[in-house]
């Protein structure tokens, strides 16, 4: 197996929550290429912030988008060429803020593609400022008096969208992570993983996870109802026990399955010529 | 039903005969046909007969808009993905490439907003697919992140916007020539891009072509600047009086590794490779980034890259020339001249040989190509513009590359210029 990293120089802080993820990514990748998938076939998409960093640090195809917009490059990556595994990062400030609606919106359409949520409960590149899935009283630097606002619990949130694979990790927890994420890149439909990551400058959450978190057992993730319930113990807000592993996993339709396949080793259009003068007289000739 | 008794009376006072209307009415009427048959004989029986139209004696042409045009246009020059949201007046855009893509191969597809169209377009790019997107002048203000994006990651994509009046929501369903100033300028940084800006459907046909080949051969975002008038107006198409435009390509990535995704070279254009490319790997960025892709805040590669991206435009802008990018019509030797662009060319064109006028109008409007603009205008002792738009927004692009315009012609109430109303208002220019 060859070594996935880049000659890029690692900028997040020591003790950041993401070089688990990194690991457990690139672990992923190992063992897939190991039992046969071509790692040229992997497309991971990021967002901007902190995580997104992960796709110069990964020695993979990759599309290094805006804040907010990870999952539009990545459904279309999948849609034009559906032989290509896509694994997407996105932190909770662009998967759960700013680019909300797609996330909604890709969970709804079952597209085939992973998402990997960041998720650290703070703004960390800009410094500081709460995200969607911050406590209640939640004091950041725009929010000085604590913030007034509850969080999202966005795994529900993605159950009632329409997702069909539905995990939480975090990054104190490596095994666990390799496991789901190499469940959700193999699950066909819309996965998403949230990992409870922990930002060590803005946000240490470390012995707060490592007293609350705890792995699903015998619990039935075809189970719709049973997934509600084990989503809800913890709403992100309240001192709960936090499950992790894997609520909600179910085969569906995904969007784009009726879309043509390309053949496989062609030339994309745009460095081929194409003669559509025929067709076009035949639309001509209609309009008559 | 209504529609087949004022066809009937229409066909009348135009003095063509029924057969004609009764074959019209048998093709387009799929319902209650031998109904609709019987009112339109009725009143075109009660009518009376007031002008002769007399048969023109040659092929007939197709009738199209000029949204179809253009998006026939997209797909001669090889489309394979068009993505939208419904926005008037480009939704048609949308609904024919909808119920055309099972012939070309296309994938249609609307999303959940004009953010998520641009970004999505941005993904099928890479891959290498050929992509526009459509839009107005509201649904371009989102996706002007992404505009800048593909600027930055060298992605190519075409941006149909067709404008209509504004601010805001404005007059969503008339039309306006108020989005030139919004298009050349939009998103944030300094890129190459093209704005193109057809007139009619033979245009539009032509500029679509010229739109997606540029885009796709310097890697750029190219904007086809549209409006109500020339989208949804209907025009006969002559696809023979069109000069053919041969499909423009990238070049391809020939193997030689470790793969660049951002080579810098001669003319800033880079070799592609799209995955899956077994040895290799296709990094593309939004952020400053080296020539493999990898972000970088390096001084001395931020300001290589910056230029890398921008010396595009000096090539770009010596090939249009091939295209014609300033037409002139009209008496091409005539001291008093008309500048318009869009659809005003119609209007301005049957005006121009009434009054022995000469028109110019710039079909590509960034880059413009000021010296043939210049030369088009050769001559010309008084200037008038016409624009469809309450400040002039070319008469000041064109002030401000020395080109000295008369008389402003301004209209922002939705609504075409008249034949008859700008015939007056002309004419009271050149007293």
């Amino acid at each position: 197996m060859k070594d996935l990293g880049t000659k890029a120089i690692n900028t997040w802080c020591p003790g950041c929550g993401n070089f688990a993820i990194l690991n457990a990514i690139k672990s992923t990748l190992g063992s897939l290429h190991d039992e046969g998938l071509g790692l040229e076939n992997v497309v991971m998409v990021s967002g901007i912030g902190c995580h997104a960093k992960i796709v110069d640090y990964v020695d993979v195809n990759s599309f290094y988008s805006l804040h907010g917009r990870v999952l539009p490059p990545a459904e279309a990556i999948k849609l034009a060429n559906p032989a290509l595994t896509v694994i997407g990062h996105a932190g909770d400030g662009d998967a759960y803020g700013e680019g909300l609606e797609h996330l909604i919106f890709a969970a709804k359409r079952n597209i085939n593609i992973t998402m990997i949520i960041h998720n650290n409960r703070v703004y960390g590149l800009t410094t500081g400022q709460y995200t969607p899935t911050s406590p209640v009283g939640f004091r950041g630097r725009s929010t000085p008096h604590g913030t007034e606002e509850r969080p999202l619990n966005p795994l529900e949130l993605m159950l009632a969208s329409g997702a069909t694979y539905i995990a939480r990790g975090t990054s104190h927890g490596l095994p666990l992570l390799k496991k789901i994420f190499k469940e959700a890149i193999l699950h066909k439909g819309f996965s998403i993983v949230d990992v409870l990551q922990v930002c060590v400058t803005y946000y240490n959450m470390y012995d707060y996870y490592d007293k609350r978190a705890y792995e699903l057992k015998d619990h039935d993730a075809a189970d719709y109802d049973k997934a509600l319930t084990k989503i809800r113990e913890w709403d992100y807000n309240k001192d709960s026990a936090i499950p992790l592993g894997v609520f909600y996993k179910k085969e569906m339709a995904s969007f784009g399955d009726t879309m043509a396949d390309r053949a496989s080793g062609a030339i994309p259009s745009c460095c081929r010529m194409t003669d559509r003068r025929p067709k076009i007289k035949e639309v001509l000739d209609d309009a008559v | 039903m209504r529609n087949s008794g004022a066809s009937g009376a229409l066909f009348k006072t135009a003095g063509i005969p029924w057969p004609v209307l009764e074959s019209c009415i048998k093709k387009e009427a799929s319902r209650d046909t031998e109904l609709n048959l019987k009112i339109a004989l009725r009143s075109y029986r009660e009518a009376s007969e007031n002008t002769k139209i007399v048969p023109i004696d040659r092929k007939a042409l197709p009738l199209l808009t000029g949204n179809e045009a253009l998006a026939l246009g997209l797909v001669k020059a090889g489309l394979n993905a068009y993505i939208a949201y419904p926005m008037t007046p480009t939704s048609p855009v949308l609904h024919f490439l909808a119920a055309q893509a099972e012939k070309f191969s296309l994938k249609v597809i609307h999303p959940e907003s004009e953010i998520a169209v641009m970004l999505m377009a941005l993904g099928f790019s890479y891959c290498g697919d050929k992509v526009a997107v459509g839009t107005s002048g509201g649904g371009f203000c989102l996706m002007t992140e992404g505009l800048s994006f593909a600027g930055m990651a060298e992605l190519p994509v075409v941006i149909v916007v067709g404008s209509r009046p504004g601010p805001s929501t404005g007059l969503p369903t008339y039309s306006a020539q108020t989005e030139l100033d919004f298009v050349m300028s939009a998103g944030q940084g300094e890129f190459s891009r093209l704005v193109i800006a057809p007139g009619d459907a033979e245009d539009a046909y032509y500029s679509a072509q010229v739109a997606l080949n540029m885009a796709t051969k310097y890697q750029i975002p190219a904007i086809i600047l549209s409006d109500k008038n020339m989208g949804e107006g209907t025009y006969s198409f002559n696809i023979d009086s069109i000069d053919e435009v041969e499909e423009g390509i990238c070049p391809l990535w020939t193997g030689s590794t470790p793969y660049k995704r951002y080579l810098d070279t001669k003319t800033g254009v880079s070799p592609l490779a799209f995955p899956p490319q077994n040895g290799i790997v296709v990094k593309v960025n939004s952020y400053e980034h080296d020539e493999y892709g990898i972000t970088t805040e390096d001084p001395a590669v931020t300001t290589k890259m910056q230029e890398k991206r921008l010396k595009k435009m000096a090539y770009i802008e010596k090939e249009l020339k091939r295209y014609g990018p300033v037409r002139v019509y009209g008496d091409k030797k005539s001291s008093r001249a008309i500048l318009c662009w869009g659809s005003n060319k119609g209007v301005c064109v049957e005006l121009a040989k009434e009054m022995k006028l000469r028109v110019v109008q710039p079909l590509v409007m960034m880059p413009l190509d000021v010296p043939l603009l210049k030369a088009a205008l050769k001559g010309v002792k008084r200037l008038v513009s016409v624009e469809s738009n309450a400040t002039g927004q070319l008469s000041r692009l064109a002030a401000s590359n020395g080109i000295k315009i008369d008389k402003k012609i301004l209209k922002y109430d939705g609504r075409p210029f008249s034949l008859e109303g700008l015939k007056e208002e002309v004419g009271a220019s050149f007293k």
